[in-house]
Formats: C-alpha cells, structure tokens, sequence
C-alpha cells in the first residue's frame, strides 16, 4: 500500500547574499494513514521547515532544490498556488505552536471556523454554524454553541489551541501538521492537547506529523519518529525500538539529555557543543565534532545502517554490539 | 464596564476645552484696553469708569473669565471688531465651507491612500510601489502652499482646466452652502482638496505599508494561509482589518490637524473658509473672532479625539477587556 504521505530526498535551500544554503538535506519520511509520525531535532534542525514544505508555505527565500513529496499517490512540489490551496487546509491541516497568535484577534472564533468551513465544503451559513459548534465541542470546548461568539483572547492558551485544532479540522483534512502544538502551553494542558490529538487520531483516521523538540511528547503520543539533526534524518523508526535501543550516537545523547522524574540529578548527561548551523556543516558524518565515537572514517557520508523493523540509524557504528573505547583522535 | 473609561475621558476632554479657553480668554487681557479702544483717547476718566462698569470689566479676573466661558457655552463670542457683527454668525456662514474641503480631501486621502500602501506593502520591489514611495516622499517634504502654488501654475495658467480662487457658482441648501451641488462649483474645490489631502495621503500610505508588513508577517495570517484561504479574504478580512486599527487614529487626529491647518490651503486657493476667516482676523488684530476660532478647534479636535477612542473600543473587542475581568 503507498504511504499518504511519501517524502523522498526533500532538499530545501535558503537563498542569501552568500548564495544557496542547504538547510534541509534529502529528507525522506514515510506517514501512513491514521498514523502519528513524530518529527524530533533542535531547533534549526529544519522539522518546521519540512512541515512547511509539504504545503508550499515556505517562506519566500527558501528555495525546494531537490527530491518530491507525494501526498496520496499525487506530486506536491511545483504545483501552482491555486492547486495548493485546494490541498491547504482542505486536505492537510496545520496546527502552529503558538496558540497565542494564530487566530486572528479582531474576529469572532465563529466567524473564523465558518469562514474556513464555507471555503472548504460549500455549506450554507446556517448548517456551517452548526458544523463549527460540532468541531468546537469534538475538541473539548465547554458551551461550544455560546463560545462561537467568543473572541480569542477570552480564552485561555490551551483552549486557545484546541480552537486552532478545531480550525485544523474543520474540512476534515487526511493530514494534520502539528509544529510544536504543545510548546507554549503549561505541562498540564499539554497532555490533554496530546490526548486530543491521539484521538483523533484513534477516531477519525487523521494522520500526523508531530513536530516536536520533546522526546516525552513523542514518546507519549508517536508511532513512529524520525530524529533530525543538521538538515538530515539521522535515526528513524517505531517508537519503542527507537527510544529503548538508539543506534545513532546523537539520538543516544538525546536520550539520555532526558529528565526523569526521580533520577539522580548528574544522570541528566548533556550533548557537549552546539549542532552546526546550515552553511557551517563539515563535510561526511554532520554529527562528527560533537561525536564520542568519531574516527577518521566520518568523514565519508555515513551509511544508513537497518536495525530490523523499519528501524534505521545513519551511522557506520550503528548496531555494533560493543562501542568503541577509543575517544577522538 | 467601561462606564468609567467614558466619564474620564469625557472629563478630560472638558478640562482640554478649558484650558484652551482660558488661553483664548488671556487674548483680551494682553491684546490692548477695549475701553480705549471703543471710546477713543480723548474720553472722560467718568466716560471710562462707565464703560468698565457697563462691560463688567472692573470685575475680578476669575469671574470675567466665568462670564466668558458662559457666553461661550452659548455661542456668544460677541462682535467682531473689524465687520462688527456676531462672530459666531460669521463663523457658521464659514464652516461649511471648511468642512466641506476638509472632509472631502479626508476621503481623497484615505481612497487613494490604504489601496496605495497595500500594493506598496505587497509588492515593495514592483515599479509602482517604488513610484507610490516617491510621490509620497515628495508630499512629506514639500511644503503645502508650494504644491498649491504649482497645481495653480500647471492647472490653471498653463492648462487652463481648473479655476484657481474661491468657491465658485456654490448653492444653497437651507442653510448649507454646498459645492457639491454641480460640477460647476465642484471644479472649483479640486485643487485645494488636492493640496490638503496630499500630506495626509503620504502620510496614510506609509502608515497602511509598516502596519501592512507588519500585520503579513504574524502568525495569523500564515495560519489563515494554511487554512487554505483565498489571498483576497486573507488581504481584506485578516490583514487590512488588523493593519487599520493605528490608521484609523491617525485619520482621525489628521482630521482635526487638517481642519485647523486648512489655513494656508485656504489662503493659497481664497477659499472663504473659517481658515482665511482667521487670517484676515490675526492680520486685523480681531480679537473676538481669533479668540472663538481658537476655542472652536479645541472643540473640534477634543470630539474627534474622543470619537477616535470610541471607535477603537467597537472594533478591537480586546480593548472591552474590563467588560470581560467583571464577569
């Protein structure tokens, strides 16, 4: 069965004075339907810029130099802005991370939610109404018939997001691209967001791309995950096998850059340096100078080596039983 | 409620008119005796006393100036020294005039201004954005009676198309002396309306481009993009919405500036309004008349002030917030 969403060597490059920079490197990420496919990395990793992508919402100086992104069976890169908007909202829905600022604030909620159903389903004003307090209370807005006269700032940030979901939803779109949709919310709101969109998930089919920078969310809420460091996928694979036996030595340092509740508080082992801007990679393995493993041989692109299962780690030292002792050279 | 929001402001609109009062009053005082004025030097000590007396001018200060702003309240600015007739009766045959030029190179101003600064803000590189930021650098810099001047020149002596003074064949509606009427007069109100809307055409077009650049780059509007939303309602319902809110304040302050500052438009074009009402008046030292001019703008630009705050609160429903924390 082809994947609903299928992104194979994605380059993405940003023009400035000094010319193209690669800020995303030939990413390829499979999404099947109803799935949550987590996306983890810091930031500048570029997991917002592949969101981005997918629905042509590049900023304007971003330029796609390479690869295709094939959304059920049809190519989306290249197409014409009035054939992306039938896609945008209609078929893919986004989800932002900060809930804060992205409703219009001068505009009824309501109004909002009809504005984009009308656009999407042709309904009438009336049947569009009662289309909006059904996504509104499907995302846990108390009163939802009332709330449709509410303005965005008398909510609260998390109800704020769960009104921006219901936006997400309001074409019942087969994707949703959620970019940090927990970041800006307090830790408790987050988990019913996550519920929320798992879900949804579970319910109506919907398929997600979870951008995230917090491994416990992935975990919580992922099928899969792909880990992006430096504009390339490093590590990619079911949740379980992924989190329990990383292969790539950046995905090992994540993991154990992860607080638990209860550890002793020098088990928090941080990842020594910083990831390479784009423009500033070195040549071969991206990952080398912050490397505890690196040799010589990291200089060549590394491969990406199977660890069974659809588990995959772009390393040459990827699934070697013991780790090297040597430190760098 | 905003209850109290209203009631301070409205006091301190009232303390505004005031203190212009007060300023207007202080007019009288420091601008020569009346008495002497009136009755030439040669009166009687007894003469003058009488007329002190008659005029309430051997009062203390403070009750002359509580007289004044009574009369004033009432619209009695007494006569004027130069026609001698009711000031406020000269100042009404004016208005109109006034308003009309005012209001309708308002509307120049904003009609051509916002569509202006949107394509200057949508498409800064395109050669009619970078003409639009020209014409708009010129009409900051040049001063208005030059471009008077040159319209005059290009208009009315090389071209002979447009008259270049006064008001024209105008008509009377009841009261209402109108140029609206018929092309005819219509002609005549082109080129000072022009003049006048120039400054505030420049300045709503750079206003409506920052906000419009601004306002694109937020958030909503990427998300309203990802909604798959048409560009127009995007443009339209999101984004001039959101950028008009500082535009709307400064349309209406402009609007009072305007109205007081039609002064130099009006003298270029001899346009008889309350402006040139006010030149002849200083040039004549026709206290009355300056003084009720002064205390007329202070009314005019403290109720714009006023309904600008009002509008405000109807179209941005964060600023009902106290309504909302009561509940």
């Amino acid at each position: 069965m082809t994947p609903l969403l299928d992104i194979r060597d994605l380059s993405v490059s940003f023009r400035t004075r000094a010319g193209l920079v690669p800020t995303l490197d030939k990413v390829s990420l499979q999404l099947g339907r109803g799935e949550i496919l987590g996306l983890v990395g810091e930031s500048g990793a570029g997991k917002s810029l592949t969101g981005l992508a997918l629905t042509g919402l590049l900023p304007p100086n971003a330029v796609v130099t390479a690869g295709s992104v094939r959304f059920d069976g049809q190519e989306v890169l290249g197409l014409s802005e009035a054939a992306l908007r039938r896609i945008r909202g209609r078929r893919i829905g986004m989800v932002f991370q900060d809930p804060m600022t992205a409703l219009d604030p001068l505009m009824r909620i309501g109004e909002q939610l009809v504005e984009t159903i009308r656009h999407h389903l042709r309904l009438s004003r009336g049947a569009a109404l009662d289309r909006a307090a059904e996504l509104l209370d499907a995302v846990g807005i108390p009163a939802a018939r009332q709330r449709l006269r509410s303005y965005p700032h008398e909510f609260s940030g998390g109800m704020r997001q769960r009104v921006v979901i219901a936006l997400a939803l309001a074409a019942e779109p087969e994707l949703i691209v959620a970019d940090e949709p927990t970041t800006a919310l307090d830790v408790s709101v987050q988990a019913q967001v996550l519920e929320l969109l798992r879900g949804l998930c579970r319910d109506r089919g919907t398929a997600i791309l979870l951008v995230t920078h917090d491994m416990g969310v992935i975990a919580e809420t992922a099928d899969r995950l792909a880990v992006l460091y430096a504009g390339g996928v490093v590590e990619a694979g079911p949740v379980g096998p992924v989190l329990s036996e990383p292969g790539h030595p950046y995905a090992r340092g994540l993991m154990r850059a992860i607080p638990q509740v209860g550890a002793a508080r020098d088990s928090l082992v941080p990842i020594e340096g910083a990831m390479p801007r784009p423009g500033q990679w070195p040549g071969g393995c991206r990952f080398q100078p912050r490397c505890p493993l690196a040799r010589a041989a990291c200089g060549e692109p590394p491969p990406d080596v199977p660890l069974g299962s659809g588990h995959v780690a772009r390393c040459q030292f990827a699934g070697v039983e013991e780790e090297p002792r040597h430190a760098r050279a | 409620m905003y209850l109290n929001t209203i009631i301070s402001r409205l006091l301190q609109a009232a303390w505004v008119i005031v203190a212009v009062s007060a300023i207007a009053f202080a007019l009288f005082q420091y601008v020569g005796d009346p008495v002497s004025q009136m009755l030439g030097q040669d009166a009687s000590a007894a003469d003058r006393d009488a007329l002190r007396r008659d005029l309430g001018l051997d009062r203390p200060v403070a009750l002359q100036f509580l007289q004044f702003l009574g009369n004033a309240a009432r619209g009695d600015f007494g006569l004027s020294l130069q026609q001698g007739r009711p000031v406020m009766d000269l100042i009404l045959e004016r208005l109109p005039a006034t308003l009309e030029l005012t209001v309708f190179s308002t509307a120049i101003a904003v009609l051509l201004g916002v569509p202006m600064g949107m394509v200057a803000a949508l498409r800064p590189r395109a050669l009619v954005s970078r003409a639009i930021m020209l014409v708009s650098l010129i009409g900051v810099s040049l001063p208005t009676f030059f471009i008077g001047i040159l319209l005059i020149l290009a208009f009315s002596v090389i071209l002979g198309w447009l008259p270049s003074f006064g008001r024209g064949p105008v008509a009377d509606i009841g009261v209402w002396r109108t140029n609206f009427a018929s092309w005819d007069a219509f002609r005549y109100m082109l080129m000072p309306a022009f003049t006048l809307a120039l400054f505030q055409l420049t300045l709503i077009v750079r206003l409506v481009r920052g906000e419009m650049m601004e306002v694109m780059g937020q958030d909503f509007i990427r998300f309203a993009r990802a909604r798959g939303l048409p560009a127009r309602s995007i443009l339209v319902r999101h984004a001039l919405k959101n950028a008009l809110m500082p535009v709307v304040t400064i349309i209406g302050l402009q609007l009072g500036t305007i109205i007081a500052f039609a002064l130099i438009t009006e003298t270029v074009f001899q346009w008889p309004g309350m402006g040139l009402l006010f030149a002849e008046a200083v040039a004549f030292a026709d206290i009355p008349v300056m003084a009720a001019y002064l205390c007329l703008i202070a009314v005019i630009f403290v109720t714009i002030n006023l309904a600008v705050d009002f509008l405000y609160i109807l179209i941005d429903p964060r600023l009902r917030r106290g309504h909302g924390a009561s509940r």
